[in-house]
């Protein structure tokens, strides 16, 4: 049972576009801690425009941006490697068991990782921590955590059909 | 497991090779050896009535319970 064609490029076009934001983002790094000065807009939305924070606060935000990019790229790596191995026709492998688990696993981080660096970026750089956690779309990281918990129970049910699989074939 | 596969001591005694049964009953020698080995999880009905067919004998000749190998 092949994966639909666009699942497999559609992951993969992500998955290049996110390497290349996260080679970008540690050029950039390096550039800021070797004393390049870069102007961060600003997260008011009624007013908005560019700021210049401290060292410090460029510091912390980029080195956010750079982990939680580079989290995202392993997470799609995961997602793509295991299109792939589901194209090799063979079901219920360990390897699709333990990726349905990671896959879900990384989801789940990285919306609770996001959530915590939109909270503390805001506090960084404008010391609004009155504010709290602000979500653009309030539905949205439950969403994120809900398919996360998903392939959680999917690598659960895949590794009970293992088993049962397992049963059939020692079936003489 | 409990149950053991007496196989080959019939096979023996009606001078029957492996490869031979598997061609009778219609199963691989792979499958049989797994039966043979007891590494099998079960056995269809049909497969059994198929042995005991081939070796004119009874299922209780080829499967007894040990409650020691458990």
């Amino acid at each position: 049972m092949k994966p639909h064609p666009y699942l497999k490029l559609i992951i993969s076009i992500s998955f290049y576009l996110l390497l290349l934001k996260f080679i970008l983002s540690i050029g950039l790094y390096l550039w800021i801690l070797f004393g390049g000065r870069i102007k961060l807009r600003s997260i008011n939305f009624l007013d908005q425009k560019l700021v210049e924070e401290s060292f410090g606060a460029t510091m912390i935000i980029s080195t956010f941006e750079l982990v939680l990019t580079g989290l995202f790229a392993y997470s799609l790596y995961v997602l793509k490697k295991l299109v792939e191995e589901f194209e090799k026709e063979k079901l219920y492998t360990p390897k699709q068991i333990a990726g349905l688990k990671l896959a879900g696993s990384m989801i789940i981080s990285i919306t609770i990782l996001e959530w915590f660096i939109d909270f503390f970026t805001r506090a960084v750089a404008e010391s609004r921590l009155s504010l709290g956690i602000y979500f653009d779309n309030p539905g949205n990281p439950w969403l994120l955590i809900a398919t996360g918990l998903f392939f959680i129970y999917l690598s659960k049910v895949f590794k009970n059909s293992a088993e049962l699989k397992r049963d059939k074939d020692l079936t003489i | 497991m409990a149950i053991q596969i007496n196989l080959d001591k019939i096979l023996e005694e009606r001078g029957m090779k492996s490869n031979e049964l598997a061609d009778i009953i219609g199963i691989t020698t792979a499958n049989l050896s797994i039966l043979k080995t007891g590494k099998a999880k079960a056995i269809r009905f049909s497969t059994l009535e198929a042995i005991c067919k081939a070796l004119d004998c009874q299922p209780g000749d080829i499967l007894s319970h040990n409650p020691e190998s458990e």
